[in-house]
């Protein structure tokens, strides 16, 4: 396993909000990257995405289970110019205030010349019934290295103050395979 | 509000960036698009 959880840049958004939170040159040096996120969005929709290296295209695909306090669904698409599911769910406008989204993004061997997938497993806060939890496997159809991460609230909403999102680079340790 | 936070993580340094037309457009289409995907 892993031992290595090395922090490589953080960022809270201030009082004016903010439409995206994007890393950049983030270095080749780290086997796989985490993004942690706490996020609250201005929109009712509830969810944020994520577009590697500023890709667009049609290359991203994804698969999400997901609860949102009474029932559970799922959902798919593929040819997309972003992971619609791939920063998880985000507090909507919509949920009690003040309270924020937790989400881990896990992006393995993201300098590997393969295809790269991310992991996302995220919870909404909210003092009713309905509160998301959900978990998401994505797709970016590219041999290229992950240089840079941009999140992105959906239905065109907007990351509101206090919202941060951290990326560490994982180093796995010299007996791992 | 019509900017992005970049983090340059070479250096720390955090921007605030003013959208561009085309990046406010690719939100609007993207937001169209994503509502027939799931409804929450």
């Amino acid at each position: 396993m892993a031992n290595t959880y090395t922090p490589i840049a953080t960022v809270e958004v201030g009082s004016g909000g903010a439409a995206d939170i994007e890393f950049t040159s983030i270095p080749a040096t780290y086997t796989d990257l985490v993004v942690k996120v706490s996020a609250r969005s201005t929109s009712s929709s509830g969810d944020c995405r994520i577009e590697l290296n500023g890709s667009g295209g049609t290359a991203y695909s994804g698969r999400l289970i997901y609860g949102d306090g009474s029932a559970a669904a799922s959902a798919s698409n593929s040819g997309q110019a972003l992971m619609s599911w791939g920063a998880g769910a985000i507090n909507r406008s919509t949920t009690t205030s003040n309270t924020f989204a937790n989400t881990d993004v896990y992006i393995p061997n993201y300098t590997s010349s393969n295809n790269k997938s991310v992991s996302t497993d995220s919870v909404e806060e909210n003092n009713a019934t309905q509160a998301y939890s959900q978990l998401a496997a994505s797709l970016w159809a590219n041999s290229a290295t992950v240089t840079s991460i941009k999140l992105t609230p959906s239905g065109s909403g907007n990351f509101v103050e206090y919202s941060t999102a951290t990326l560490y680079g994982i180093i796995r340790t010299p007996n791992e395979r | 509000m019509t900017h992005k936070l970049v983090v340059d993580c070479s250096t720390g340094v955090v921007t605030e960036v003013e959208l561009t037309a085309e990046e406010i457009a690719q939100r609007e289409a993207d937001a169209v698009a994503f509502a027939a995907q799931k409804g929450s």
